[in-house]
């Protein structure tokens, strides 16, 4: 496979494109007028050693590098005021137009014909020559096009881009009802030269100081961009379908553990409640406590798993607006802990000079409490969990560690994901919306949640959020009791 | 006799209300929305009110403010949001206290009577006994059950009377910083902060778990003389 090399071939497409202008034309005319004024003036200066056959094949030399810089018409011109000059500087007399010898004339007039015939040659092999360069260009285009569409890149921005490489400003246009709309360009004000519509809806503009290109080139290339515009647009309406799909597993996935998770204490609820409001049947006080806390502690549980789902949805929807202030670790940590069962076993560090940290008091809660249940349901009842903080830099770290089973490394992320409970087929505890809802609140508040290892075994969970700045931390000046003691007594203020 | 109306557009909210005030002694009357809940407070001129935040018709913050115009009788709230700002709103509106739903009925009846009592205060400084001290509010002084003294500073001592006089009810961080340290401070959490953990370590038999001086999160703080069961 060969590689096209972008710089050697952007000067052919520029040759291609002037060998035959006005420009070319002109500066063989000039080089014609130079030439030939100077041959004359050294010939005529150098006196008469030459004879005529050596002054006309010096001037014959000129025609044709005439015909090579200019072309054509130049060199047809180039020719006759060569015939002019040989005529009056050398052919007897001088400095007349008249012709003494039959032989000058005929040499004069076979100076032209060969002139010609030798221009037309010259010129021929060179607009051939220009337009198998021009070929080769087009081809090298074409060829870069069909890799850049088939290859990785194959927006309609690539094929742009690759116009523009050969010196080509473009933009594709869709039509959006009446008005034609930019798609893409690499132009940044198009001022069309021509347009090339690939079909009624999409049509490419090419820029007025493109360089002339073949029409082929540019339906090419208009073709080529439509047909990566619409792959483009099927990727993307491919991936739309694989989120959608992916969104409709999630959500069977949703559905399937929530109605489980909610008819387990439906259903302990309702038999219960059904129980005790039998007409048949007498229950011992104890039976009908039992049955009561039984209704309630299933209630609890309702509760905190719809609390989880509207936590999540919340955090979804993007509709969480966390209120952020100063906070301190040790009161939030001790409304966490209540509600959960055997919390008075968790063993609790919190430093008395840790400084508040910056968190919403009730999403820091539900945080802390989230990963409590958690710490609590796999921690053996020898080894309970334990909840530590400390401050570290700018930062307040509040650690869970608890000694159970742990978890192994590859689940550590994956375990933030809800529905994710990891292996636990058991009943007994809610979806698993705990821990995703405690990274949504944690990430909201500007802070993050990381699990690592307990040394020993077992997880420990650590959330991390700026601690509050320290000349904050601290009354600032002593509190003085004066102060206070001229107060009045303070509860009859209200 | 102690009037309660009760405004909230579930009807087996307002009924399990209705059968357990009514049980406890309490006059009860019900209206199931905002409107109805207003003439029903300006006709039966209740002692205490319980408002849904919400109410199909209105706000329940408007139901408050429409209260608080003319009438200073406590107002309680329902809120099924655990959502700081409403329930500040609602505070800010006039209402004194809040329940978030569900809730245990021992828990808003605690309410029920504590906004009472704030309504008929007892003019004489009382004592007020708990399972682990004992406090005078004329004396200033606080014994443990034991009957050893526990000794408090000044602030110590204004910031509990402060709880203590309004025991059983939410007293907003503001309200303590205004009440304790003075119009300027009500910013000032940290002292809070730092005051109320002093007086745990010095009053509560678990400073880490407290069962009296309890934090209502980005709230207050509330003073409970009678910790109900923390399983719920």
């Amino acid at each position: 496979m060969t590689t096209v090399d972008h710089a050697a071939r952007r000067p052919g497409l520029v040759d291609l494109a002037t060998a035959v202008d006005a420009r070319r034309r002109r500066l063989g005319v000039l080089v014609a007028i130079v030439l030939l004024t100077v041959i004359t003036m050294v010939l005529t200066a150098s006196g008469s050693d030459l004879s005529l056959a050596d002054d006309l094949l010096i001037y014959l030399l000129a025609v044709v590098i005439v015909a090579v810089i200019g072309g054509f018409g130049p060199a047809i011109a180039a020719a006759a005021a060569a015939s002019l000059c040989l005529n009056w500087f050398f052919t007897p007399p001088l400095h007349t137009l008249t012709i003494e010898k039959p032989t000058n004339l005929l040499a004069l007039l076979l100076f032209i014909l060969v002139a010609i015939s030798v221009s037309s040659v010259v010129h021929l092999a060179a607009r051939r020559s220009a337009q198998a360069r021009r070929s080769a260009g087009e081809a090298d285009a074409l060829l870069g096009l069909a890799r850049t569409v088939l290859g990785a890149d194959d927006s309609p921005g690539a094929v742009l881009d690759h116009l523009q490489e050969l010196g080509i400003e473009a933009e594709l246009q869709e039509r959006s009802g009446e008005q034609w709309v930019r798609v893409v360009g690499s132009a940044t004000d198009p001022d069309p030269a021509r347009t090339s519509v690939v079909r009624r809806d999409l049509r490419l503009l090419i820029d007025r100081d493109a360089p002339t290109t073949s029409p082929a080139l540019i339906e090419a290339a208009s073709r080529l961009a439509a047909a990566a515009l619409d792959r483009t647009r099927l990727r993307a309406q491919a991936s739309q379908a694989e989120a959608l799909e992916a969104g409709n597993r999630m959500r069977t996935a949703l559905l399937a553990a929530v109605s489980h998770d909610l008819r387990t204490p439906l259903a302990s609820i309702k038999a219960s409640i059904s129980s005790l409001r039998q007409p048949d049947v007498a229950f011992s006080p104890e039976d009908e406590q039992e049955l009561l806390a039984n209704v309630e502690e299933s209630a609890d549980r309702l509760g905190g798993l719809i609390a989880n789902l509207l936590d999540m949805s919340r955090l979804q929807t993007g509709a969480l607006a966390p209120f952020v202030q100063a906070v301190a670790v040790e009161e939030v940590a001790a409304m966490a802990l209540i509600g959960l069962p055997d919390a008075a076993d968790v063993l609790i560090d919190i430093p008395e000079d840790l400084p508040m940290l910056r968190a919403d008091a009730g999403l820091l809660e539900r945080t802390l409490a989230n990963l409590l249940s958690n710490a609590l349901r796999f921690s053996p009842a020898s080894q309970p969990p334990e909840l530590r903080a400390h401050a570290e830099n700018d930062q307040v770290e509040i650690s869970i560690v608890d000694h159970g089973p742990g978890v192994v490394a590859e689940q550590r992320t994956t375990m933030f994901e809800p529905f994710q409970r990891l292996g636990d087929t058991t009943t007994a505890t809610g979806v698993g919306l705990g821990l995703a809802v405690a990274r949504g609140f944690t990430d909201a508040m500007g802070g993050t949640i990381e699990a690592g290892e307990t040394p020993g075994g077992g997880l420990t969970m650590t959330v991390t959020l700026p601690a509050l700045p320290a000349s904050n931390q601290l009354p600032a000046r002593p509190i003085t009791t004066r102060q206070i003691a001229t107060r009045p007594t303070a509860a009859r203020r209200r | 006799v102690t009037k309660v109306v009760v405004i909230d557009d579930e009807a087996a909210i307002c009924r399990a209300l209705r059968i357990n005030l009514t049980a406890r002694s309490y006059v009860v009357a019900t209206a199931n929305d905002g409107a109805s809940g207003l003439a029903a407070v300006a006709r039966e001129r209740p002692d205490v009110v319980i408002v849904d935040l919400g109410l199909p018709d209105m706000d329940g913050t408007e139901v408050i403010r429409g209260i608080r115009g003319w009438s200073s009788a406590p107002i309680i709230v329902l809120s099924a949001r655990e959502n700081e700002i409403t329930k500040v709103a609602a505070l800010d509106a006039g209402a004194d206290d809040y329940v978030t739903k569900p809730f245990g009925m021992d828990e808003l009846l605690a309410r029920l009577r504590a906004a009472v009592r704030r309504a008929t205060p007892a003019e004489d400084a009382p004592v007020v006994t708990t399972g682990d001290f004992t406090i005078d509010l004329s004396a200033k002084r606080v014994r443990t059950t034991a009957g050893g003294e526990i000794k408090l500073t000044p602030t110590q001592w204004q910031l509990l009377e402060v709880l203590v006089r309004n025991a059983g009810r939410l007293v907003t961080q503001k309200q303590l910083l205004h009440d304790v340290w003075g119009p300027s401070y009500s910013t000032e959490v940290n002292y809070l902060r730092v005051y109320i953990a002093q007086l745990r370590r010095k009053l509560e038999p678990d400073p880490a778990r407290p069962r009296y001086l309890i934090t209502e999160s980005g709230m207050g703080y509330r003073f409970e003389p009678e910790p109900t069961s923390q399983t719920g």
